[in-house]
């Protein structure tokens, strides 16, 4: 289980995100929505420890805190640090040098079924070739929370599709996936709820099925309703 | 979490990106600059011929260095903030201990093979050209307990380069993002002020209280504790790796 309490961040005078509290338990893939700037990147960023909360933050995954925390969360924020001369294999080969629970049999398959070149020079790669370089690398550990920023930028409809039936197949079955993205009609059909986060608060957290069900409108729906609602008057 | 072998050869192999690329782009320098020498003094031979050579392999090999010095210290400064070593699965200390002794070891041992290097061609040249070590321009001698000699400045001034390296980093990314594309102006600033004030304390402990040898050296370690115990803080509280 993923447990969040009072997770607020501030860079300069900018609070980005404000005491965010969450719980997601073992097995659940959650929809991350919001606007651009909402906080959602950041919120990943707070979960994987690329930024350090606020000191009263808590941030545990079955009841494990602090630093190992780094072993239990997989997050691939980006491949800036790779050289373009860099081939996909060599990239590759730093996260089995360095995760223990880098599975290189799912990693094969996974770039199979996104064909994935592994002799591909990372320069080279399209935006969204490298997004699903990024997907399949994130997905290949075994690890108990599994960060999806964006993974669908520059993806075409139908690899889109690949994607997610390759996170439906290859996700561990106790894994939390959270998954940040604005292609909110393609994810409907797989997550199992949705939060929405709006000036670095979560606003919503609600199971996909209660929304549809109580609501009676599509995901996509619901959320520019509730974004709506809470900017006070902004017309769409 | 990873075991340390491991945190080791992945930090060393970080350290090396893009040492491939700088060595061969001194030696392409290295390469044009020994065609002329040759070209301008092969006739005159003995002494001239050494002269000219000297100063091509030599001056390449200094710029080369104090480059590779600079370029590596900078290195070690982004790696602070760069994703893919802050989310290796390790404690805080360990990545922090681990990053700075692996990149400090590899700079220097770098050097001392350059240093080695160049002393084994300039002898292997001495030694064909039958010219004495006096002949030499640019009066290089580098031995290596000259290097060891001066081991604690290196470790200060490696571990200070990080320290105000990584604050003004930190200081710009959430203080003042405006000054980004001033970073190293901002940079030699801080660096030079907090090192004018640390050399002014220095110099007052020792002329006006007048500390001895060994509480010199005490002091060296003390500072060099406070650098790593800064590195750490901020590091641990104020992180933003991308």
């Amino acid at each position: 289980m993923l447990e969040v309490d009072n997770l607020s961040y501030r860079t300069g005078r900018r609070q980005i995100l404000k005491e965010m509290t969450l719980q997601v338990d073992a097995g659940e893939i959650v929809g991350v929505l919001g606007e651009n700037g909402a906080g959602k990147t950041t919120f990943m960023r707070a979960l994987a420890g690329l930024i350090q909360p606020n000191r009263d933050a808590k941030i545990s995954i079955d009841h494990q805190s602090g630093d190992v925390l780094k072993a239990l969360v997989s997050f691939i924020p980006n491949l800036n640090w790779a050289t373009k001369s860099e081939t996909v294999r060599s990239v590759a080969a730093f996260y089995q040098d360095a995760y223990a629970d880098f599975d290189t049999a799912r990693w094969e398959a996974l770039r199979k079924e996104l064909k994935i070149d592994s002799q591909a020079k990372i320069g080279k790669l399209s935006k969204g070739q490298l997004e699903r370089v990024i997907f399949a690398l994130t997905v290949s550990r075994e690890a108990s929370v599994i960060l999806l920023d964006e993974p669908f930028g520059g993806v075409d409809v139908m690899t889109r599709r690949r994607v997610l039936q390759s996170l439906l197949r290859w996700i561990p079955e106790e894994a939390i996936v959270l998954m940040s993205t604005h292609e909110i009609n393609e994810i409907e059909s797989v997550i199992d709820r949705a939060i929405v986060i709006q000036d670095g608060r979560i606003i919503v957290n609600r199971g996909i099925d209660d929304i549809r069900t109580t609501e009676q409108m599509s995901l996509e729906q619901y959320f520019v309703q509730v974004v709506t609602e809470n900017r006070e008057g902004v017309e769409l | 979490m990873m075991k340390m072998s491991k945190l080791i050869k992945l930090v060393a192999k970080d350290s090396y990106v893009g040492f491939q690329t700088f060595l061969m782009t001194v030696a392409a320098v290295l390469v044009f600059a020994l065609a002329i020498a040759f070209k301008d003094s092969w006739h005159a031979g003995g002494i001239q011929l050494y002269r000219s050579l000297s100063i091509a392999i030599g001056i390449p090999v200094i710029f080369g260095m104090v480059l590779y010095v600079i370029l590596a210290y900078a290195k070690s400064v982004e790696s602070w903030q760069n994703a893919k070593l802050v989310l290796l699965p390790t404690t805080k200390w360990r990545f922090v201990l681990t990053n700075l002794v692996v990149r400090l070891l590899a700079i220097l041992v770098n050097v001392t093979v350059a240093s080695f290097v160049y002393q084994g061609v300039d002898l292997a040249i001495r030694s064909w050209l039958s010219v004495g070590k006096t002949e030499n321009p640019l009066h290089m001698d580098w031995q290596l307990g000259n290097l060891w000699e001066s081991s604690s400045a290196i470790i200060l001034v490696f571990l200070f380069v990080n320290l105000i390296g990584l604050a003004v980093n930190l200081g710009i990314a959430h203080l003042m993002p405006k000054l980004k594309h001033a970073k190293v102006l901002v940079f030699m600033i801080a660096f030079l002020t907090v090192f004018i004030a640390i050399s002014l304390g220095e110099t007052y402990l020792l002329d006006f209280i007048g500390l001895g040898d060994f509480m010199m050296h005490a002091l060296d370690v003390v500072t060099a504790g406070l650098f790593v115990y800064g590195i750490y803080w901020l590091y641990a509280h104020y992180n933003d790796a991308y």
